[in-house]
C-alpha cells in the first residue's frame, strides 16, 4: 500500500460542513483515490466540491428553511438599519464610531474618513473586528437556535449569503463605483479579512465549528 | 392534458447522469462503492467526475427508492472508514427500462442523426 499523507484540514473541512449523513463513507473513499497516487490538489478541489453539492442540495431539498434561515440571520441588521436610522446613527457616529461602522451606510457616507477611522484612533480597528465578531457570532447563534433540529445548512446558508453579499459589495465598491477615491491598499485588506471573519464567526457560533455531539450522532446512524 | 402531466409527475424522470449511475451500478453488481463507480465513469464519459457529485447522486436515487446502500467493514487503508455499497433496486431496474424503451423511440427516424451527418 502506498502510504501517501491526506490533507487533514480538507478532511476535517469535509468532516465538519459535509451536508451529507454519508461523509464518513466519501472521505474513506476520497482517501483511497489519493492512496492510489491522486495529488493533494485533487483532493482539495473533491472536498470543495463535496460541501458545495452538498450544500446545495439540501438547499433544493430544504428551500423553505433556507429563506427562513437567511431572513432570521439578516433581519438584526436589516431592522437596525431601517428602523434606526438616520437619526440614531449619527448620534451613534459622534459618540462611538465603531458601532456605525456596522451599517452599510457608513461606507457612503463616512467613506473619507475610513483611513482616520482604522488607523487614526487607537483602539477602533480592534473594536471594529471585535463587534464584527460578536455580531456574526450572535447571528450565528440565532439562526442554530431556531433550527435546533437540523442546524448545520441553515447556518452554512446564512454564512455563505452574508460571504457572496461581502463579495458583491468589495466588487460594487473596487469596479462599479469610479467617482469615489482608491482604498488604501491595507484598508481594503482589512474590511475584506473582517467580512470573511465575520462569516468563520457565524459558523462559529452555529456550533459548527465544535467537535460536539454530531460526530457520535452520524456514527450511530451509520452503525 | 390533465392526465398526461399527472402521470407525468409521478413517474421519476432520470437525468442523464443519474442513467449513467445506474448503469455503472448495474455493471459493477456487488462491488459497487464510490471509487469503482467514479472510475468506471470517468473510464467511459472520459471525464473527471467530482467525487461529491457522485454521492449527491447516488443519494438522490436512494430517497427515490431506486438505489439500495449497504455498509460495509471498515478497513486500513482507507482511514478507518467504511465502503458503502449500493445496489439497484427492482424499482431502479424498472425505471432503467422505462428510461430505456422512451429513448428508443426517440432514437428512431431521426436523419440528422443518422451516421455520417450529424
Amino acid at each position: 500500500m502506498n502510504h501517501t499523507s491526506v490533507p487533514r484540514i480538507a478532511t476535517w473541512l469535509l468532516k465538519r460542513f459535509g451536508c451529507s449523513p454519508k461523509n464518513d463513507s466519501l472521505v474513506g473513499d476520497l482517501i483511497e483515490h489519493r492512496q492510489s497516487g491522486r495529488s493533494r490538489f485533487w483532493y482539495w478541489k473533491q472536498v470543495l466540491v463535496a460541501i458545495a453539492a452538498g450544500l446545495v442540495g439540501e438547499i433544493r431539498e430544504h428551500k423553505l428553511l433556507t429563506v427562513r434561515a437567511i431572513a432570521i440571520g439578516w433581519s438584526v441588521p436589516i431592522l437596525y438599519h431601517f428602523v434606526f436610522h438616520p437619526f440614531i446613527v449619527e448620534m451613534l457616529w459622534r459618540l462611538e464610531p465603531w458601532i456605525v461602522v456596522q451599517h452599510p451606510s457608513f461606507y457612503h457616507s463616512y467613506y473619507h474618513d475610513l483611513e482616520r477611522f482604522v488607523w487614526g484612533e487607537s483602539g477602533s480597528l480592534l473594536q471594529f473586528l471585535a463587534l464584527q465578531c460578536l455580531l456574526g457570532f450572535l447571528n450565528g447563534w440565532l439562526v442554530a437556535r431556531l433550527n435546533r433540529g437540523n442546524p448545520r445548512m441553515p447556518v452554512m446558508a446564512y454564512a455563505a449569503s452574508v460571504s457572496i453579499c461581502a463579495m458583491m459589495n468589495w466588487t460594487y465598491y473596487l469596479l462599479v463605483t469610479g467617482q469615489m477615491p482608491p482604498l488604501f491598499p491595507p484598508i481594503l485588506f482589512v474590511f475584506v479579512v473582517a467580512d470573511q471573519l465575520s462569516v468563520v464567526v457565524i459558523l462559529a457560533g452555529g456550533g459548527l465549528l465544535r467537535d460536539s455531539k454530531r460526530k457520535d450522532a452520524f456514527r450511530a446512524t451509520t452503525t | 392534458m390533465f392526465i398526461t402531466s399527472e402521470h407525468m409527475a409521478q413517474r421519476n424522470h432520470m437525468s442523464s447522469f443519474e442513467l449513467m449511475v445506474m448503469l455503472v451500478l448495474i455493471r459493477l453488481g456487488d462491488e459497487a462503492y464510490g471509487v469503482p463507480i467514479s472510475r468506471e465513469i470517468e473510464r467511459t464519459s472520459g471525464r473527471e467526475v467530482p467525487m461529491g457529485s457522485v454521492y449527491a447522486t447516488l443519494e438522490r436515487l436512494e430517497t427515490k427508492g431506486m438505489v439500495a446502500a449497504e455498509l460495509g467493514e471498515p478497513t486500513v487503508e482507507r482511514g478507518g472508514r467504511a465502503k458503502r455499497y449500493f445496489k439497484v433496486t427492482a424499482r431502479g431496474l424498472r425505471e432503467v427500462r422505462d428510461t430505456q424503451r422512451t429513448l428508443m423511440q426517440l432514437w428512431k427516424n431521426l436523419p440528422a442523426l443518422e451516421r455520417g451527418k450529424a
